[in-house]
């Protein structure tokens, strides 16, 4: 019914979708799988008329086509569900499906017992929203559906109601594309997955019974991870199975370490746009990892604000048995707090800079950078120039935008610039997300070498695998309250799974 | 000269002043709703008020000249519309441009016009009948005793808010000014939205210049405006951007405004000096009061394009 | 072999045509701008290259044309790098004109208290008081902005016309000079006033513009607070990770902003005015974001932007007199020059540098 033919797109110098085809048929739910990164958003941008591919072709019953815009798809029939709701907050439930083109007074079946439409979208929960959406993109009696990861905010009740009313759709005739990387909710909803990397299409399953057969989940795994060229196994340890979580490997012995950072009962109140944190505690020792794991919006960059010092709550933060001034991010940074944060482009680095200037953020005022308010250029060219030898940082130009560097360029540049501000703690926001597996070796090396030298981590993420790889200990961050850090070993891969998604 | 006169004669001056102001700051709230940020009201204003005033003085025709005013806008507003909106430039930059070139063309065409004559128009609009205007004490004149278009304005500045709050028309441009990926998204145009709203903030910008020529003033000169259509855009932000909240802001500063002619038809004598300075100390006085917590349209003087805006690509 | 023929190597993008880099938008903007005052010329039934000539032959190459020139660019680079200063703290400072005039009256009034002292002194003593009273004026739109988040681009156009009304009250009454009937300042001699250079009308207002243009270079690039006042402009959420108080640092641009615009006040009435008239208004304010953006941003392009506009000052003096051409000319010829230059500067970037229209910076 609606096929694309070898989409490509890239940008800059990363290749987001590289000849992709996928054909989709009327009543399936055809699954796309694929890691972050893996271009899976993307395509489903170029289904939707929202991105125009480089090269490709577009085919809808056979005959060619091209989506201008997300109103030629619309009017073809395909309508998206965003990752990034497109929803307006100002507005009322009622008002948001008017501007669909809901004309009827009263809301469709699937909101009316929900609300009375009067709501306002800012005020209901992220699962709420996520019906509106899904409601609003039913309007115009779309026959292909797509949905970008539609249950990363999900409860898994909620996530249970969505495919109930999925294959309610497929009943009725619709297709739906299901953009995820959870592999189980694939299997579990899809007739067909197709499994992207990098990019590239790496293979396509299809079943046609209720069920997928044992085998198919690790089948799945080879397809989304794969191996490198070069042979490092860059993503090999997902680990999905016990005897992999037995052979996972941190080369040093477990050693005793004294507790560095400790965090008590931390709460913050209320505010709209933000989750409360409610009477978190967690400590750090030295030399370790301690990863706080979690689906997104659920209090992790809220945390991270307040253990960096940057954000004010009721609490105390001890640093070495010492407790620190929370919200004055500048005693925190002095006394050897570093913050690595996921929004690299927002807050992470200052656009119209330049490579050296942004290398120096945070520190403009310190030695050796200036003296008594006199920048120091050749010391800033100087640090600049040493950083982007040891991290290869693509261009060398220490004068180099930053806005001309490669995500993973980037995100080399805080790190270097966070550990040179390091020496106790280092709080780390996903930092691997979105890197190319070189980076992301690089970047693991570089924060491992911290810990060798008796550096604690404070490591948010949203990919458990990692958390499980890497860290020492482990704990669920679920509704702005966090479950006590446990040793990662056998067997506690299902419980922080559950957790989750379900809390405790 | 009794209290009760002068009472109906500020009253009646301060409601006369108030109408252009409400017209161009409904027309600013109109855009800003859609996301555009029009720095170039006062310049629109100027357009109108300069091309109203010459067309009833040669046309002899109160009705023509406000038509001719509006239209000047239109074109105005088509004009910040498809450099602001489809080319995608700078707002900010562009409405100062519009405003000097406005009050630059304005004064060039005013002086290759007429010289170093100062003509006004004949007479003031026609009104009703007296006994109508008399038959209520006080407020009679100043509710009863304006000319036609004085009611016009207000039925005008009405049917903006209904069109807002009420109709689809205004829906989109409520979702475009807050969010033009989710307008985008359910298949709408954001360019033709944007340009409509654009072109209606014009066409109200350029009347309510009109209106100030031939209603209230009756004739033009150079920067006659003397920054009503920035006070316009001041009083949109703190109508918070409804129609009806914006008139009422109007009439107190329209007041404000008028006051200084109002003393003097009274003989009050103040220096003119306060009376010219309190509108623009009245607004300064009401944003410090109410500007805290004031939320703006989220992408007001964002610049959509599509590539970049719809979706965001890690 | 080419390519260094008709491209050049821009650094880190592509190729670009010399004829669309950066550095040749404000010359298509000039260019765009004489275009639509020649259309305009012909709809009025001027002859448009008749009256161009005129302009050319005057104000140009006129030796006293190129002194005029610099004469009023003067003013104009103080104004420039006011607009400037703001703008890279992420902030518009429109208040220009209200700053120019409260400085003017401020640098009259001293300067004719200090007329007994040397010049020196005088011109001192009227500097610092212009400083003292734009930075004072410019302080209030900055602490509603800095404090409470309220737009500065509304504050401070409301600020001029209350500044025009509020000094010109002041000349007539208190601060007038009771022995003229005109409402002004008392004047300053003309051996008071600015010395002038080698014999030409320029003064020494230019060497104290051009060396704070440099100042103001130095002070952007080379120290903490020039950096850190960038970051604010650039990205105030980074500059707020950074632990820059962005608050602060706005307030502080727009103060600072408002103190160098008063110069160009005392600079006018210590040159070429004399003393402060009531209803004066040299209209700065608009004239200065042109300039600042046909320098394209930068620091060394306020100079031959001034000089721009010097000359458009200028051309308006002398073109009525010469080819019967009303000075707004030159106001619509600047309008689409301003309109001709937004256009380029979203071409080329990502951000201005925008206020957020109503919303308050977290302090």
């Amino acid at each position: 019914m609606l096929e694309a033919k070898c989409i490509t797109k890239t940008y800059g110098r990363t290749t987001a979708n590289d000849c992709l085809t996928l054909s989709i048929r009327p009543g399936e739910i055809v699954g796309v799988l694929g890691e972050n990164g893996a271009g899976k958003s993307t395509l489903l941008a170029i289904l939707a008329g929202a991105i125009q591919p480089d090269s490709g072709q577009l085919l809808l019953n056979g005959k060619s086509t091209a989506f201008g815009s997300p109103r030629d798809a619309l009017r073809a029939g395909v309508s998206i569900v965003f990752q990034h709701f497109a929803l307006i907050h100002t507005f009322t439930v009622c008002e948001q499906m008017h501007l669909a083109g809901w004309r009827s007074r009263e809301l469709p079946d699937l909101l009316g017992s929900r609300f009375s439409g009067n709501e306002l979208i800012g005020d209901i929960s992220l699962g709420s929203r996520q019906m509106v959406e899904i409601a609003r993109a039913l309007v115009s009696r779309p026959r292909v559906l797509l949905l970008d990861e539609p249950t990363s905010i999900l409860t898994s009740a909620e996530t249970q109601q969505l495919f109930v009313l999925l294959r309610g759709l497929k009943e009725q005739g619709m297709s739906v594309v299901f953009v995820t990387h959870k592999l189980h909710e694939a299997m579990e909803v899809c007739d067909r997955i197709v499994v992207l990397r990098k990019g590239k299409d790496v293979g396509e399953l299809e079943w046609s019974r209720p069920g997928w057969p044992s085998g198919t989940d690790a089948g799945l795994l080879r397809l989304m991870f794969g191996r490198d060229e070069d042979g490092t196994d860059d993503a090999a340890p997902q680990l999905d199975t016990p005897e992999l979580q037995v052979a996972r490997s941190r080369d040093l012995p477990k050693r005793e370490t004294g507790s560095l950072f400790c965090v008590q009962e931390v709460s913050t109140r209320d505010h709209p746009g933000s989750q409360a944190l409610h009477r978190v505690s967690l400590d750090v020792g030295e030399g370790e990892i301690c990863a706080i794991v979690g689906v997104d919006g659920q209090g992790q960059r809220e945390l991270a604000t307040v253990c960096a010092g940057y954000a004010p709550a009721d609490g105390t933060v001890y640093l070495q048995w010492r407790a620190l001034p929370i919200g004055d991010a500048g005693a925190f940074r002095r006394a050897g707090i570093a913050y690595l944060t996921d929004d690299r482009m927002g807050e992470g680095t200052v656009p119209g800079f330049t490579l050296e200037e942004n290398l120096i953020l945070k520190r403009q005022r310190e030695w050796p950078f200036s003296r008594r308010g006199r920048l120091r250029p050749g010391r800033v060219r100087d640090r600049a120039r040493e950083e982007v030898s040891r991290w290869r940082i693509e261009p060398q130009n220490p004068q180099a935008p930053i806005r001309t560097l490669s995500g993973g360029n980037i995100q080399k540049v805080l790190l270097a610039r966070e550990l040179s501000i390091a020496s106790s703690l280092l709080i780390a926001n996903n930092p691997s997300q979105g890197l190319d597996s070189r980076t992301r070796t690089q970047v693991w090396g570089a924060i491992k070498e911290f810990t060798d030298g008796q550096g604690g981590v404070l490591l948010f993420t949203t990919d458990i695998n990692e958390a499980l790889e890497r860290a020492d200990r482990v704990g669920v961050m679920y509704e702005g309250a966090v479950s006590p850090l446990t040793p990662v070993g056998d067997g506690i891969r299902s419980d922080l799974e559950h957790m989750m998604v379900a809390g405790w | 000269m009794n209290i009760e006169a002068v009472i109906t004669v500020l009253l009646s001056v301060a409601l006369l002043s108030a109408v252009p102001l409400a017209l161009a700051s409904v027309g600013e709230a109109v855009g800003e709703r859609a996301g555009l940020l029009n720095l170039g009201t006062e310049g629109i204003m100027l357009l109108g008020a300069f091309t109203g005033f010459w067309v009833s003085l040669e046309s002899r025709s109160l009705a023509l000249g406000l038509l001719a005013g509006a239209l000047t806008g239109v074109v105005s507003g088509l004009l910040f519309g498809v450099i602001a909106v489809v080319v995608g430039a700078d707002q900010v930059l562009l409405g100062l441009g519009i405003t000097l070139g406005g009050s630059g063309l304005t004064s060039f065409l005013f002086r290759e016009t007429f010289g170093a004559s100062q003509p006004l128009l004949p007479g003031s609009m026609a009104r009703p009948p007296g006994d109508l205007a008399d038959a209520l004490p006080i407020v009679g004149p100043a509710l009863l005793g304006q000319p036609w278009f004085f009611y016009l304005a207000w039925v005008i500045v009405a049917g903006a808010e209904l069109m807002l709050r009420g109709t689809t028309l205004g829906l989109r441009i409520r979702a475009v000014g807050e969010s033009p990926i989710a307008v985008d998204t359910v298949g709408i145009s954001v360019v033709s939205t944007r340009m409509f709203a654009a072109i209606i903030a014009g066409a109200l910008s350029g009347l309510a210049g009109a209106s100030l020529s031939i209603v209230e003033l009756g004739f033009f000169q150079p920067n006659v405006t003397l920054g009503t259509g920035f006070i316009a855009i001041a009083l949109a932000m703190l109508g918070r951007w409804s129609p009806w909240r914006i008139a009422a802001m109007a009439i107190v500063f329209g007041s404000l405004r008028g006051l200084g002619s109002g003393l003097q038809l009274i003989d009050v004598s103040v220096q003119s000096e306060f009376t010219r300075m309190l509108p623009y100390v009245g607004v300064v006085a009401a944003l410090l009061l109410s500007g805290r917590g004031m939320r703006a349209p989220s992408a007001l003087g964002q610049t959509w394009v599509r590539r970049r805006g719809a979706v965001r690509v890690r | 072999m080419t390519a260094h023929l008709g491209f050049k190597e821009t650094g880190w993008g592509r190729p670009r045509l010399i004829l669309t880099s950066k550095w040749m938008d404000p010359l298509w903007a000039v260019l765009f701008a004489l275009t639509c005052g020649a259309v305009l010329l012909i709809v009025t039934g001027h002859d448009p290259v008749l009256a161009y000539r005129e302009w050319v032959e005057r104000a140009i190459l006129r030796p006293s044309g190129i002194q005029e020139t610099f004469v009023r660019a003067i003013p104009l680079l103080f104004t420039g790098m006011a607009v400037l200063l703001a703008l890279r703290a992420g902030v518009w400072n429109i208040g220009i004109d209200g700053q120019v005039l409260v400085g003017a009256l401020a640098a009259a009034v001293t300067a004719s208290s200090l007329v007994d002292m040397s010049a020196v002194v005088m011109w001192a003593g009227a500097a610092v008081a212009a400083l003292l009273a734009g930075a004072t004026w410019a302080s209030i739109p900055a602490l509603l902005r800095g404090r409470l988040g309220i737009n500065e681009i509304i504050t401070g156009i409301m600020f001029n016309y209350i500044a025009m009304s509020m000094t010109s009250w002041l000349v007539k009454g208190p601060l007038g000079d009771p022995a003229v009937v005109l409402p002004q300042t008392k004047l300053i001699p003309v051996e008071m006033r600015l010395s002038t250079l080698g014999g030409t009308r320029v003064h020494i207002g230019l060497l104290l513009a051009v060396a704070l243009v440099g100042c103001l270079g130095w002070f952007l690039t080379r120290t903490v607070a020039g950096y850190e006042l960038r970051a604010t402009g650039a990205s105030p959420a980074a500059a707020a990770h950074g632990q820059i108080p962005v608050a602060g640092y706005i307030i502080a641009a727009l103060v600072a902003s408002g103190a160098i615009a008063a110069l160009a006040g005392a600079n006018d009435v210590l040159s070429t005015k004399g003393a402060f008239q009531g209803e004066w208004n040299p209209a700065y304010g608009f004239v200065a974001f042109a300039l600042v953006f046909l320098g394209q941003r930068s620091v060394v392009g306020l100079v031959p932007a001034a000089l721009v506009f010097g000359q458009l000052s200028y051309a308006a003096d002398v073109m009525p007199r010469a080819a019967d051409v009303a000075p707004a000319f030159f106001g619509v010829i600047e309008g689409a020059l301003l309109v001709a230059l937004a256009v380029t500067v979203w071409a080329r970037s990502t951000s201005v540098g925008r206020s957020g229209f109503g919303r308050g910076v977290k302090a």
